[in-house]
Order: C-alpha cells, then structure tokens, then sequence
C-alpha cells in the first residue's frame, strides 16, 4: 500500500511509518469508519531526530 | 554512526506506588545491572513522581516529562509487583510504545514471583504495541531476598537479571532499527 509520508515535525526529515495500530472512534465519523474495519492510527519514527509522531486515518 | 553502535536507552519503571514497596529494591538491582551494560543507557522512572490525576478525562496522564522519556526510550525495563494476582497500575495511554522492547520484573510476597500479574499483564503491553521478551526475572518471597537496608542477599537474581538484559538489549536494538528503517508495507 502507498502511504503519504510525514515530515519530522522537529527536524524535516522524511518519517518511517512502522506501525499502523486499530483504534478505538472518537466521534460519529470514526465510529462509522471503525465499523468497517477502516480507522486506524500510523505511527512514525524519525530516522534523524528519533521523535515519534502519528496520524489518525480513515481508510 | 552505524545503528549498532548507537547507545540505547533503557529505562527502568518502577510500576507501583504504594508505601513501603519492596519493588524499590528490585528496580534497584535492575537498575545496576542494566547500567553495567556497555552501549546502554538507562534511568530509574518512579511513578510515585510521575503526577497521575485521576478526576480528569485522561488528558494530564500524558505527562509531557514521562512522554518524553518513553519517547527517547528504545526498551523497557518493567518493575511489577503482584497484588491480588493482577499487576500493578502503569500509564497505559502512549504512542511512544509502539514497537518497542518490554521485559516484566515480577515481584510478589508468595513463591511465585509475580508470575500471575506477568501473565495479565501480557495482553496489556501487546495492546501498547510493546514487544514482550521471553524471560521475567521473578523475584518471589521478596522479604527473603533483600535485608533489611535493601541488599541483594542471593547472587543468583544478578545472573538471571544479566540473562534477561542480555535477550532486551537485542531486542531493543532490532527494533530500533526497524522503526527507523523498515517501512509497513
């Protein structure tokens, strides 16, 4: 699957998403999203600076 | 710098907070062991010292001192003790988990070493996205193991610490090195 990558939001460099984990819906659109299987967070690792960032999708 | 040579860090958390924890003792042990180590850097985190509100929607949990730490952090040392057959309470809420080496210390008054709040508290560090090792370090009849002024009394807890590093510090490096480099297909 192509992925959008991420900035570092410390230092710019390009981010290695190294997980992608199911989470649990915060409002009535994830909720619907979850109920197909689709709504997950990715996480991130800056290969420069070390930090970890994430992102919540609807796939 | 190459990957491998890169130091680690690895902390040691004391996971429990209650008056008179003989835990202190094993985090301690844990704590010289890891730091005799070459290449690995640790720090003990007390969650006594780490502020937990517990009237709040979950927001201040994430103490931006601990996030930090576990951010840096590329291992775990667990210190857990047993109470009722269930580990102690620990901050469960972090994306700075994720894909990284865990070893659980078992800590408990009876023969068993712990090895029941170990075993509930697996399923909690998978959900983390933490990596479990295979060995514990299970410190049972804990008021045995230690004198009064917090001793190690039986060499043997160093050796099987050293066993249990020894299997973390790997773990913790492949891991790094995968979060950093191999990308989720």
């Amino acid at each position: 699957m192509k992925r959008d990558s991420m900035k570092c939001p410390k230092c710019g460099a390009e981010m290695n998403c190294h997980a992608e984990k199911p989470v649990d819906p915060l409002s009535a659109k994830e909720a619907a999203a979850a109920a197909q299987g689709a709504l997950v967070e990715e996480i991130h690792l800056c290969p420069r600076c070390g930090f970890t960032e994430s992102r919540r999708l609807i796939a | 710098m190459m990957d491998e040579e890169e130091r680690l860090f690895i902390p040691v958390v004391l996971g429990t907070t209650r008056q008179g924890r003989m835990s202190e003792h094993c985090a301690q042990v844990m704590l010289e062991r890891v730091r005799a180590r070459q290449g690995v850097d640790t720090e003990l985190i007390d969650l006594r010292r780490v502020p937990m509100r517990t009237d709040d929607a979950g927001e201040s949990i994430k103490d931006p001192e601990f996030s930090g730490q576990m951010s840096r952090a590329d291992g775990l040392v667990i210190v857990s003790p047993e109470y009722n057959h269930a580990y102690a309470g620990l901050h469960t809420c972090l994306k700075e988990y994720i894909h990284k080496a865990v070893g659980i210390v078992g800590v408990s008054a009876g023969p068993w070493g712990g090895s029941r709040g170990i075993e509930s508290l697996l399923p909690v560090m998978r959900e983390l996205g933490l990596v479990n090792i295979f060995w514990d370090v299970n410190f049972a009849s804990v008021h045995k193991v230690f004198d009064e002024r917090g001793t190690l009394l039986d060499e043997a807890y160093r050796k099987r610490a050293d066993k249990f590093l020894a299997e973390l510090v790997w773990m913790a490096r492949t891991l790094r090195h995968g979060r950093r480099l191999i990308p989720l297909e």
